[in-house]
């Protein structure tokens, strides 16, 4: 109840944020985009087409106009269009982050050589940021999208995962019945998928409902160097052309994405291990 | 225990060379500038070590007052959260929320476009993606710290909540935040690397990192060696930072 509360909350501070953020714009909103964006309209037919013309309050608590300023579409088409490639991407990176997350986990809980390849090799993935990873990759690796991209993006999740996430199991070793089950002579992979992530995966559920997120949103950097034509790719273009209906729709399912999703990883987490409140 | 050590004469090593690299680099209005390719410098004719170098002690001119800005605004933001105020917890969380729900780039990319000329969209844009979640971070470590039994010993001895503040919550909080500072560093280089490599800041006097790597990549095969050298660096102090957090969490 608390958590829908804060979800109804939040989602309208950001409709506030996103249906009067136009006026933040330096002197009339209207004009300011005439002049300064792509826009080909005329003042006073702008003015109507994004409720310039009606009071600020009612404009703010009414639903925004469904036609982007620039390309002669309705807004929520660009959005269903670009979430549904973003989808794509998300479901490519996850597919291969979460293999490669639990491989590197499993390789540094088995410890000795491996162990120190997979500490290595985490830190050298996590050490190369998104905008030097991503031109290389699209200069040297003979792959095509949407594989490329989707790689560039586990390269960044998989490190920043398997750290996170090597911490907390860290911090449930001493406690786990690992030095037992070895005792009674069980495979390793038995041993750590059993007696060490799934008691931990309750933890796990709720940071990955974040992240589910952050991957659903877009990622602007690795989207607008793969050309991929994404959320997060359709939003920087918007905020760059100022074409504000596209900007706040964008920003309304986002936001509304990023609480239902933190909200689901919540609920599996308590569907998993009910102890965590 | 080497590989940390190495970590920091890194950046030791770094914050020189970066220093005397300022010093050095005059303001050069790069498109007064013949065009031009040789190995080693950018399009612009520039040395490019010389200028990564400067453009790295730009970064930390910036950065310092936001890492700065950030630790005591969050700090004061979460002992207001972590209090005892039901309703000013929920509203507070709401507002962290909100700010979790943002996304940073967009607010970066909207207000380099509707404030051109604002020299502090970067400064902003920064503080808006790394206060909510440092702010979790010293409220879920203020609330673990006062349910302690050595907290609740102290009190239920007569002590005032100065004393146990001074004598237990504040060193405990002094070594927390020493052990998460790497991590916020590094977070806060790849914020400010990255909103300038998207090109929605005004164009700066000096040259800065990511508008380096942006070249860097538009020139990766006429020229890979402006990425490679503006890059490295950037990975390299990257790699400190991780090295730098993980033995401090050890």
């Amino acid at each position: 109840m608390k958590g829908l509360l804060r979800i109804l909350l939040v989602f309208s501070l950001v409709w506030i944020i996103a249906r009067s953020a136009v006026f933040l714009l330096p002197g009339d909103p209207a004009e300011f985009l005439v002049h300064e964006s792509l826009v080909q309209l005329d003042t006073p037919e702008l003015r109507e087409k994004m409720d310039l013309d009606r009071p600020a309050l009612e404009r703010i608590f009414s639903l925004p106009r469904n036609r982007s300023l620039i390309r002669n579409e309705k807004a929520s088409q660009l959005l269903i269009r670009a979430w549904s490639r973003t989808l794509v991407l998300a479901a490519l990176a996850l597919l291969i982050a979460l293999p490669a997350t639990f491989i590197f986990l499993f390789l540094r809980f088995q410890g000795g050589l491996r162990g120190r390849f997979s500490e290595a090799s985490t830190l050298i993935l996590a050490s190369v940021p998104l905008l030097i990873a991503g031109p290389i990759l699209l200069r040297y690796v003979p792959l095509s999208n949407p594989l490329l991209p989707a790689l560039t993006l586990s390269l960044y999740l998989v490190p920043f995962w398997s750290r996170t996430l090597s911490r907390k199991l860290d911090a449930r070793l001493p406690m786990s019945s690992v030095e037992g089950s070895r005792a009674l002579g069980f495979p390793e992979l038995n041993i750590f998928t059993r007696d060490l992530i799934a008691p931990a995966l309750g933890g796990f559920l709720a940071f990955f409902g974040s992240q589910l997120g952050y991957l659903l949103n877009g990622s602007i950097l690795v989207e607008t160097a793969f050309q991929w034509n994404g959320v997060g790719s359709l939003l920087g273009e918007a905020v760059l052309s100022r074409d504000f209906p596209v900007i706040e729709m964008t920003l309304i399912t986002s936001a509304l994405n990023t609480l239902i999703t933190q909200q689901v990883g919540y609920a599996l987490q308590t569907w998993w291990d009910p102890r965590i409140t | 225990m080497r590989l940390r050590t190495l970590a920091r004469r890194h950046l030791i090593l770094l914050a020189v060379l970066s220093a005397l690299a300022r010093i050095r680099v005059d303001r050069i209005e790069a498109h007064h500038l013949e065009r031009s390719l040789k190995p080693g410098y950018d399009t612009f004719g520039r040395s490019c070590l010389e200028l990564t170098f400067a453009a790295i002690a730009n970064t930390w001119i910036t950065l310092i007052p936001i890492l700065m800005i950030t630790l005591v605004f969050s700090f004061a933001v979460a002992l207001m959260v972590s209090g005892n105020h039901p309703r000013m917890r929920f509203l507070s969380r709401s507002t962290l929320d909100l700010f979790s729900a943002l996304p940073g780039f967009m607010i970066a990319l909207a207000l380099g476009a509707a404030f051109p000329d604002f020299r502090f969209t970067v400064v902003l844009a920064t503080l808006i993606m790394v206060l909510p979640s440092t702010i979790r971070y010293f409220e879920s470590f203020l609330l673990k710290a006062r349910s302690e039994e050595f907290v609740h010993a102290s009190h239920s001895l007569g002590a005032n909540p100065v004393h146990v503040w001074v004598h237990h919550l504040f060193p405990a909080l002094r070594d927390s935040t020493l052990s998460i500072l790497p991590f916020i560093l590094a977070r806060l280089v790849l914020i400010e690397t990255s909103i300038s490599f998207l090109g929605v800041t005004p164009a700066p006097e000096h040259e800065t990192w990511g508008r380096l790597i942006a070249q860097g990549k538009d020139y990766l095969i006429e020229a890979p060696w402006i990425l490679a050298l503006s890059g490295l660096p950037l990975c390299l102090l990257m790699a400190s930072f991780h090295l730098l957090s993980r033995d401090e969490q050890n």
